[in-house]
């Protein structure tokens, strides 16, 4: 690709940018960091990738944020649209890729990666995009393990152990949420489930990287199924009917207390004291 | 203790006459919340953090990982605000029954201080989790002092340690909450209470002392106790007789209690004034008030907690929050500092206001005593409160 000269690409890129930035700001104010990105001028109306519109999909993507932007997979420089030859790698190879998804996602990668490397016999010969895609990055979770995900690479017979187990998990963590949300407007407090289900969901994670199709079904129903299942059941016995039904208890007992009271105190005689 | 079980058994006290005289009970009910605040105080106090770091985390552990945790919490959250509620209506009944005169002027100056301690222990514990609203409203309650003449600064820097509001506010808050405060607490509500149980209660507010002459031994014991000069000793038919001057007497018993004939008796528009002993039937009434209030403040911790306690984030110093509002107690003083021109008026007018409270006996000293023959005085009482709920409503609002 011919370079444009910095400064006209820059002013170049500005409008269909701008138009781009001004969509996005009826929603978010966050795509104004699009602005002078010359990467976004070009791709945005001369699209050579098919089906999907790379800068669309990006922008529908957890990645539409200031720090992940096109020159962290593709290399260059954002402002000025540069050459091959001066950093601009256009489709970079898979190796390229995992190694700028690991540059964030280090811990990930390394489960996935090393774990189980893809030189062994057994090793996975899937990378990163083969199920989180590149453009359209979606926030992980258990509906990624899908027949269309797997069924790329793997038969329906050998992947269907995995899929049910991940649709398992992820209407147990469904009904997970319905309950901390009934918490949560109950008033309640709800950080500690929070944060466990944060911790749960790297677990998840892990299990999914680190294990391969044959063994994530074992892997999910040994590790998150059975926290998930723990943490229903602590939230169902601390449920705010349950907490409700303590202050019923409460209230009832107190009122029973003052009912007696008040009937000792009618059976007292009325007249009384001496001064 | 047995001159306590002596006083039970013997002595006795104006029954009430009517439904509205169940408020009378206040002050019991306050007693018993402040236990419950003690009691949950001590729990919150044993996993409590007052680092800045850690303040807000021990506070949601509290919350979430202790068991009964967020129950206490709450219980001690909504006391406070139920104790401030309850010693505002027990300052209103007390004016309005001119119950702080004579012998009970000092009953008076120590529920001042009460109510005042009250308010600070509150404001003090505002801050404890370190959320952001409890950090703003900190920031905002403390700068206020600055506009005070020649010494505001100092104070500010007194108060929160340094310039602004950080560690050193935080240890100073928390050791007022837990130590000074419920000390000074604790020492104020054993005098207040023990005056009270010297002076007696206070006969309602349209009776007046009536000696029955027949029976009366003509010792002047009643003209020397009474505080008021109510009662003078005139001579009739050759023995010496109390004359009462029924607007200057404030029913305040003292006679009544030292007449050694017990002559003398409470008398209203209706008759004489019942009165019960002590056991069990004053007793079981504060029970009753006590439970009421505790009860009452159970199911505000349990179904209600959700309209007067916030969600919390953490304290952001760099992150002003839209709404800064302090618990309600301070709402009014709030909306004054806000209408009036200058901070230094505003602060100037609630000092006014607080010390011609704390001064009242000494304003008012002697006198009418019911309600229904004092004009001005109606209209200053209900000035009052109806100020103090405007302001609170247009503080909440604003």
């Amino acid at each position: 690709m011919r370079a444009l000269p910095g400064k006209f690409a820059r002013i170049a890129a500005f409008v269909p940018v701008l138009l781009l930035s001004l969509a996005g700001a009826a929603c978010s104010a966050d795509s104004m960091f699009l602005l002078g990105d010359a990467c976004v001028s070009c791709h945005l109306t001369c699209e050579r990738v098919t089906p999907e519109i790379s800068v669309v999909a990006w922008k529908k993507s957890v990645h539409f944020r200031p720090d992940v932007t096109c020159s962290a997979c593709h290399g260059g420089d954002r402002y000025l649209a540069l050459p091959f030859k001066k950093g601009h790698l256009g489709l970079p190879t898979e190796a390229k890729a995992e190694a700028s998804c690991g540059s964030c996602h280090e811990k990930e990668l390394a489960d996935f990666v090393y774990i189980r490397p893809r030189s062994a016999k057994n090793g996975c010969k899937a990378g990163c995009v083969s199920c989180h895609s590149y453009h359209n990055v979606q926030k992980a979770g258990p509906e990624l393990v899908s027949t269309e995900t797997c069924g790329a690479c793997h038969s329906a017979d050998k992947a269907r152990p995995a899929i049910e187990a991940a649709a398992k998990l992820r209407e147990n963590r469904d009904g997970l949420l319905a309950l901390l949300s009934q918490r949560r407007q109950a008033g309640l407090p709800v950080e500690y489930y929070e944060n466990e289900l944060v911790s749960l969901d790297k677990k998840t994670a892990r299990a999914f990287h680190a294990s391969g199709m044959t063994g994530l079904a074992t892997a999910l129903s040994q590790g998150p199924e059975k926290e998930i299942a723990e943490l229903s059941a602590r939230l169902a016995g601390d449920s705010p009917a349950g907490f409700h039904a303590q202050g019923v208890f409460v209230v009832l007992l107190i009122i029973f207390a003052l009912i007696v009271l008040a009937f000792t105190f009618r059976s007292l005689p009325k007249q009384g004291g001496k001064r | 203790m047995r001159a306590l079980q002596e006083e039970l058994a013997t002595g006795s006290t104006p029954a009430p006459r009517v439904p509205a005289d169940w408020l009378a009970f206040t002050g019991t009910a306050i007693i018993a919340l402040v236990f419950v605040q003690f009691a949950t105080g001590v729990m919150l106090f044993s996993y409590y953090y007052p680092h800045v770091a850690k303040a807000f985390s021990s506070h949601q552990a509290i919350a979430n990982e202790v068991p009964f945790g967020f129950l206490v919490e709450t219980l001690h959250a909504m006391g406070a605000k139920m104790i401030v509620a309850l010693a505002f209506l027990h300052l209103f009944l007390v004016w309005w029954h001119g119950s702080y005169r004579g012998p009970r002027a000092r009953i008076w100056y120590a529920g001042m201080g009460l109510l005042l301690a009250f308010l600070v222990t509150g404001f003090s514990g505002y801050l404890l989790p370190w959320s952001q609203q409890s950090f703003w409203a900190c920031v905002v309650g403390t700068e206020a002092l600055r506009a005070v003449p020649l010494i505001g600064g100092g104070l500010v820097w007194l108060l929160r340690g340094g310039e602004n509001v950080g560690q050193p506010t935080l240890v100073i808050f928390y050791l007022c909450h837990v130590l000074f405060l419920p000390a000074a607490i604790v020492t104020l509500l054993y005098f207040h209470v023990k005056w009270v149980w010297k002076a007696g209660v206070t006969g309602p507010s349209d009776t007046t002392a009536r000696p029955d002459l027949d029976k009366c031994l003509g010792c002047k014991a009643c003209s020397l106790a009474c505080p008021f000069t109510a009662i003078q000793m005139i001579e009739v038919s050759g023995r010496k007789r109390p004359a009462l001057n029924e607007d200057a007497c404030n029913a305040c018993r003292a006679c009544v209690i030292l007449c050694p004939a017990s002559c003398i008796s409470l008398r209203g528009p209706e008759g004489a004034v019942r009165n019960e002993p002590l056991w069990p039937h004053a007793v079981l009434r504060r029970i009753m008030a006590s439970l009421g209030a505790v009860g009452l403040l159970f199911f505000s911790a349990f179904f209600l907690h959700g309209l007067f306690i916030a969600g919390k984030t953490p304290a952001d110093p760099l992150l002003t929050p839209d709404r800064i509002k302090p618990d309600w107690y301070f709402l009014a003083p709030y909306q004054v500092l806000k209408v009036l021109p200058s901070e230094r008026w505003g602060l100037a007018v609630l000092f006014l206001l607080t010390a011609a409270l704390c001064a009242l006996p000494a304003l008012d000293p002697k006198g009418l005593r019911d309600p229904a023959r004092r004009t001005v005085h109606r209209f200053l009482v209900k000035a009052a409160a109806a100020g103090l709920i405007v302001f609170t409503i247009w503080g909440y609002l604003s």
